[in-house]
């Protein structure tokens, strides 16, 4: 792909975390509602990067989010709020973790996720507390650089832990 | 595979029935189904285009047509091209066509054509192949439960709808996507 994908996946973090922040403002009652311009610049940094495709999905984001521009956040709208975010957090970690992979690494990451042990794998990794695992799955998740072994302990990298947010909600 | 003296038939159905398939937990307003024949190498080209309303970025009807591609002699499909927000999506080589197999990406909303195929190419997004893969896990940890639905109408979408030039695009077409499936 010609287009940048590390400034893109970038600038949609930033609007995802500054979504957050303003969400925990209401929490600590610090205002009524929701503060969208610095996230809106982000996405609207995103799109000037993304591919046709990449651009109606960042929009498709911005106009869920929109409908809570001047909003007085209730306890109701909070949770839908926090839903957008989980869904789009979610791809947009998802996408943290495939972007540099092949297209053979791809399909060998989505042959991953249908296997009902790689969620427990992965989760119970991230909660240091590991549970055995087959060697095929250990091998193929190694392969996918989601995890690493150190000195013989096996850990979650940074892609691992991307997909370990991902999965604990899907 | 022949390119030019095969006639093509464009065999209009217009069956109106109630189809049975389930896409996630919400039911298509309606399926159009437009079917391509060619009758010199008898490969099928089907193209079922999902109806959904809703009010996404396009604040209108959302039309999501799936291609599916039967070889000489089969009942069954062996690959399929999807769009739907993924961008082109080639499912090559499916290992199965269930319905059971669409995920509902936003309830009520968006709906993504996940289906299980040896290898899933998909064309032009970074973002995408998040979203994609964030739809196959999402599959996979929710228990889907079919829903009967919709009415069968035969023809295409209409052609005020954005998706619907893609339609055109690859039914014009679709010898060369055809021969560019099975060399994937």
């Amino acid at each position: 792909m010609s287009y940048k994908k590390d400034e893109l996946l970038n600038q949609l973090t930033a609007a995802l975390e500054q979504i957050e922040s303003n969400l925990n403002r209401v929490y600590d009652l610090k205002t009524e509602t929701l503060d969208l311009s610095p996230a809106l610049a982000n996405t609207e940094k995103a799109k000037k990067v993304a591919s046709p495709r990449d651009k109606a999905l960042v929009e498709e984001f911005e106009c869920e989010i929109k409908k809570f521009i001047g909003v007085r956040m209730t306890t109701q709208n909070i949770m839908k709020v926090k839903e957008i975010l989980q869904r789009f957090g979610s791809e947009v970690s998802m996408a943290k973790v495939v972007q540099d992979y092949s297209d053979d690494e791809y399909n060998a990451f989505l042959k991953l996720l249908e296997k009902p042990e790689t969620k427990d794998c992965i989760i119970s990794l991230q909660e240091e507390r590991p549970k055995p695992t087959s060697r095929e799955v250990l091998k193929l998740m190694l392969s996918l650089k989601i995890i690493d072994d150190k000195n013989g302990k096996i850990q979650l990298t940074e892609k691992g832990k991307y997909l370990a947010k991902v999965l604990k909600s899907p | 595979m022949g390119v030019g003296k095969s006639r093509k038939r464009y065999i209009e159905n217009g069956r109106t029935r109630p189809i049975s398939k389930a896409v996630g937990v919400e039911k298509a307003e309606e399926e159009f189904r437009h079917i391509v024949i060619d009758d010199e190498n008898y490969v099928r080209v089907e193209v079922r285009t999902y109806k959904w309303s809703h009010d996404g970025p396009w604040d209108k009807v959302d039309y999501e047509p799936v291609f599916w591609f039967y070889e000489k002699g089969s009942n069954r499909p062996s690959h399929a091209i999807s769009f739907s927000h993924y961008g082109h999506v080639y499912h090559v080589n499916l290992r199965s066509w269930n319905r059971n197999d669409f995920s509902a990406r936003f309830p009520n909303e968006f709906h993504t054509p996940v289906l299980r195929a040896d290898r899933i190419e998909i064309v032009n997004g970074a973002l995408s192949r998040g979203a994609y893969a964030y739809a196959v896990a999402s599959l996979h940890a929710r228990q889907q439960r079919p829903a009967e639905t919709s009415q069968v109408q035969d023809g295409l979408p209409p052609n005020s709808v954005e998706i619907s030039k893609e339609v055109r695009n690859i039914l014009d077409n679709w010898e060369g996507y055809w021969n560019e499936l099975q060399e994937r």
